[in-house]
């Protein structure tokens, strides 16, 4: 009796503990954005900002900008300081109310300033998003997820009219997964082909498509996180295909090996890898998915 | 005469050659924008159902460090491994503390990042952490705990695990013993 009382006095009091977030839009890169020029994710990408209550309760959710800490800066890109915060607009900060499973839903719209000194930059911000309640219980336990975005200036302008980014649109056509790997205590001088694991590629569209799969170099990488080191060569890497097509509606797989040399200065590190998939077209936006392999040397 | 007809056709060739290449490196570098997706997995944070331990926390003469103790179990029930941190929040409004003892004039909430089995006990110490902060006899307000709190600790959890977290709330010694409420964000970062 005293327990019956005790889980109803938990349900009674503190429905609001039990909350769960998620995101999809957890790490974005947008190259090539143009000075004076402002881009809908929406309406190019028809990707807005997207958060879900996996929680059994409704929840209210805030969204907000952040200057993204130290620790998640890439290399070459940096901090978007709070005073350029009207650079990114959140269509909409507040969801009251959102029911379990419910996703709720906002544009990001870059505005890019008329201003040739940023030419080339690149700039990275976090996205914040977190339950709040209004409850006068004295302890709350909320959630959070904290999404990166990362924009890069164009080195050159376009001569291109606002009309014309507005006209620019693009769905999604594939899927990858994972979006990682992780291989620890690779042992440098087994000279063993090791397999990493299974890349599969979801053509989701209509029509077949062809992809090229590819392993980047440091340069090609859009950085890396700070207690890893950039592949001393991608070829370290090994794919079993580099191109594949793949007909409408359906996935193959790409099997991914590692067989790096027996070499002292390549023991004991942290390496990243990048296996970059995109579709081989020609069109206005290009569009790359990764699976980033995380490999610990001994 | 045949010397400079070879010629000729060698400079026509390179010529060709040349707008061929040219041709193929504006193909590919026609696009105008790019997207790229470091992470197409789910970034997620979810607290598990049942395991937290709650209760009022009201700051009273007899709290001492460690103080009421509060356990959340969360985990990482996304597709994407990730960094989690912590900030807290404390809203002490009308508390008056005692000012003769060391925790007087502040909060301070230990976290135990860890695993715990079901009896909760702690089977597997990762590391902890205090956020802690100092207030005056308050009036009213949020405070923060403090500036780094954003990045109190942050601990990278892959997929599927479990990263458990126990809390030490000691509210101080208040004279008045009101209530202290205390809010706690876990947030999972891309990390």
């Amino acid at each position: 009796m005293k327990n019956y009382k005790k889980i109803l006095f938990l349900l009674i009091f503190c429905n609001n503990i039990f909350a769960g977030l998620s995101s999809n839009f957890t790490e974005i890169v947008i190259e090539n954005l143009q000075p004076g020029k402002t881009y809908s994710l929406k309406k190019i990408f028809n990707m807005p900002y997207n958060i879900k209550n996996t929680g059994p309760n409704e929840c209210n959710i805030k969204i907000y900008l952040e200057e993204i800490p130290e620790k998640y800066l890439r290399s070459g890109y940096q901090i978007l300081k709070k005073e350029n915060f009207n650079w990114i607009k959140l269509e909409k900060t507040n969801f009251n109310n959102v029911k379990p499973g419910e996703t709720a839903l906002s544009d990001i719209i870059i505005s890019i300033p008329d201003d040739n000194s940023i030419l080339g930059k690149k700039y990275q911000i976090m996205i914040t998003a977190e339950t709040y309640t209004t409850s006068t219980s004295s302890f709350g336990l909320e959630f959070a997820i904290g999404s990166i975005l990362r924009f890069e200036i164009a080195s050159n302008r376009l001569e291109m009219t606002q009309d014309e980014i507005d006209k620019l649109n693009i769905n999604l056509n594939f899927k990858v997964t994972p979006s990682s790997f992780y291989v620890t205590n690779y042992k440098i001088c087994d000279n063993k082909k090791y397999f990493v694991g299974s890349i599969f590629i979801q053509n989701t569209d209509t029509n077949s498509q062809n992809f090229i799969i590819k392993s980047l170099t440091p340069e090609e990488i859009n950085g890396i996180e700070n207690d890893y080191e950039y592949p001393p060569n991608p070829n370290f890497l090994l794919i079993s295909t580099k191109k594949l097509n793949i007909p409408s509606k359906q996935s193959k797989k790409v099997d991914v090996f590692l067989l790096i040399p027996c070499k002292e200065e390549y023991k004991n590190k942290k390496f990243q890898f990048v296996v970059g998939i995109s579709p081989a077209n020609n069109k206005k936006i290009n569009t790359q998915i990764f699976t980033r392999i995380y490999v610990e040397t001994k | 005469m045949k010397n400079l007809l070879k010629t000729f056709m060698l400079v026509i060739l390179l010529i060709s050659f040349s707008r061929i290449t040219s041709l193929s490196a504006t193909q590919t570098n026609s696009a105008v924008l790019t997207l790229k997706i470091y992470n197409s997995g789910f970034l997620s944070v979810t607290n598990i159902t049942g395991d937290v331990d709650l209760g009022n926390l009201v700051a009273n003469k007899t709290n001492t460090w460690p103080g009421t103790s509060k356990r959340a179990l969360w985990k990482n029930n996304g597709t994407e491994r990730a960094d989690y941190s912590v900030r807290g929040e404390i809203i002490a409004g009308g508390v008056t503390l005692a000012s003769n003892t060391p925790a007087s004039n502040q909060i301070r909430v230990r976290l135990i990042f860890g695993q715990w089995d079901k009896n909760y006990s702690l089977t597997n110490y990762l590391g902890d952490d205090t956020l802690s902060t100092t207030y005056k006899a308050a009036t009213s307000s949020v405070f923060a705990v403090d500036s780094d709190a954003d990045n109190l600790k942050g601990y990278d959890v892959l997929a599927g695990e479990d990263r458990n977290m126990m809390f030490w709330v000691n509210p101080g010694k208040a004279s008045n013993g009101l209530e202290v409420k205390i809010r706690i964000w876990v947030k999972a970062n891309a990390g």
